[in-house]
């Protein structure tokens, strides 16, 4: 199966699984990853910088209608939710927030797996509330590749096992795993 | 309840003979959404029955361009912006002041704006318009209410701008709701369902569009930011939303050039 790009979606306790991801990814990384995060609405900055000091691949924050291109993490920014559109583009929406939540993960997991369906590879990591397990659930219903953050491991456990009470995930890993995984993948193309 | 890609060409088609408005570049997934959320609030089952309820005048064109449009969530969105228009923009206009707030779908831009023209002491010297895509719109906006929760995030966002007073200084509250209709005298409203077909005020020194361009496709962006630009004055200003950025569309920088990175502030050239 080719894939075309990686969603990831992560809140409290995933700052750290998300830094040691980015940092084992390679520099010739040939899928776009969308990070979607629960982040505080009022700091603009900082968090980029926190995240690319280990990131190997460039990240940045799409304002709205950028081009997607491989090789890139896409951050989603503060108080907007970050679309995936058909177009291969990013939309972004001042919607009301979703659990209360914006970005939400579910709406960016939603977008991306219509527009990818089946070549979209889903994680869900450690976080405090259920938001992203309705979004994992159709990454799985369109034929797409689930992968949640192993329970045990994560910091807060909410958010994976929403995932898992919802739907059968392909695989539930530890970070470590994750890692290895995505490595792998990049040598498949 | 979810729409396929089909079923909105439908519904485009049906409301474009119907009600003449074209939705096909609108960006599509919040388009969908937005859509979705009429469905739910008019508890329609299925597209066919919104179909139906739309051809056969069950849903006025009204309710259905105002549901449609996507509410502004908070007053002072952004605060840096305002603080940025509070001190480096609204000094360097003298005398009478034209700002124009094109499709408003909720006051509290329009609110924040008169908040903080007052605490300047130009509020007298302001002349504002304010576009809007439905009469229930402007009667919404007219109303200027607020629920508890809403204020706790515009109380927030209003000590971050750093104004000068509390925003209950201008609310009348009653039973946990905050009512600012007080503020709006003196607006100019205009209804323009389709921005690109209106006849827009010309000779603005400031126009606040932000957060509208994300509801568009590149194309749709391109036509409305055609159209807008003709209202800003020369030497005048453009602002727009901190992760919109007019330059993906052609020719804008012939037009205007960017004074602040960060904001969004756009300066028209001479």
């Amino acid at each position: 199966m080719a894939y075309k790009g990686i969603i990831i979606g992560g809140s409290a306790g995933s700052f750290q699984i998300i830094t040691k991801i980015l940092s084992s990814l390679p520099t010739n990384f040939k899928y776009p990853v969308f990070l979607c995060l629960h982040r505080l609405k009022h700091v603009r900055s900082g968090f980029i910088e926190a995240l690319e000091i280990k990131s190997k691949l460039p990240i940045v924050e799409p304002e709205d209608k950028t081009i997607i291109k491989k090789g890139v993490v896409y951050l989603a920014p503060s108080n907007y939710h970050m679309y995936i559109d058909y177009t291969q583009r990013f939309s972004l929406s001042t919607e009301p927030a979703v659990n209360y939540s914006r970005p939400s993960i579910d709406l960016s997991f939603f977008s991306a797996s219509a527009s990818y369906r089946e070549k979209l590879v889903g994680i869900i990591l450690s976080g405090a509330n259920k938001d992203g397990a309705k979004g994992i659930e159709s990454v799985k219903k369109l034929g797409g590749l689930t992968i949640v953050q192993d329970p045990k491991e994560a910091q807060i456990k909410t958010m994976p096992n929403s995932a898992i009470e919802l739907i059968k995930p392909d695989y539930v890993l530890t970070t470590d795993k994750i890692c290895k995984f995505l490595n792998e993948l990049n040598k498949k193309i | 309840m979810n729409l396929t890609l089909k079923e909105i060409k439908e519904i485009n088609t049906v409301v474009l003979n119907k009600f003449g408005i074209d939705y096909s570049n609108y960006s599509i997934i919040s388009f969908k959404n937005r859509l979705i959320e009429v469905l739910n609030t008019n508890n329609i089952k299925s597209y066919l029955e919104l179909i139906d309820r739309i051809e056969n005048d069950k849903l006025s064109l009204d309710k259905f361009t105002s549901q449609l449009a996507v509410p502004f969530t908070e007053m002072f969105r952004d605060p840096a912006m305002w603080r940025e228009l509070r001190d480096r923009i609204l000094p360097k206009i003298n005398g009478k002041i034209r700002i124009f707030i094109p499709s408003c779908t909720s006051g509290e831009e329009l609110i924040s704006l008169l908040i903080l023209l007052k605490e300047e002491n130009i509020l007298e010297n302001a002349k504002i318009t304010v576009s809007t895509c439905s009469k229930s719109i402007i009667d919404t906006v007219k109303r200027a209410v607020f629920t508890e929760k809403q204020m706790d995030l515009n109380k927030a966002n209003y000590k971050r701008f750093k104004g000068k007073l509390d925003l209950n200084n201008y609310a009348t509250v009653n039973n946990t709701k905050y009512y600012f209709d007080e503020l709006i005298k003196n607006i100019n409203f205009i209804d323009s369902r389709i921005l690109t077909n209106s006849k827009l005020p010309t000779g603005q020194d400031i126009v606040l569009y932000r957060n509208k361009l994300i509801y568009y496709n590149v194309k749709m962006q391109s036509e409305i930011l055609d159209v807008i630009k003709n209202s800003v004055r020369t030497s005048g200003y453009l602002i727009v939303g901190i992760m919109e950025n007019i330059f993906i569309s052609e020719g804008m920088d012939k037009v205007f050039k960017s004074v602040s990175k960060t904001e969004k502030i756009y300066k028209k050239k001479i």
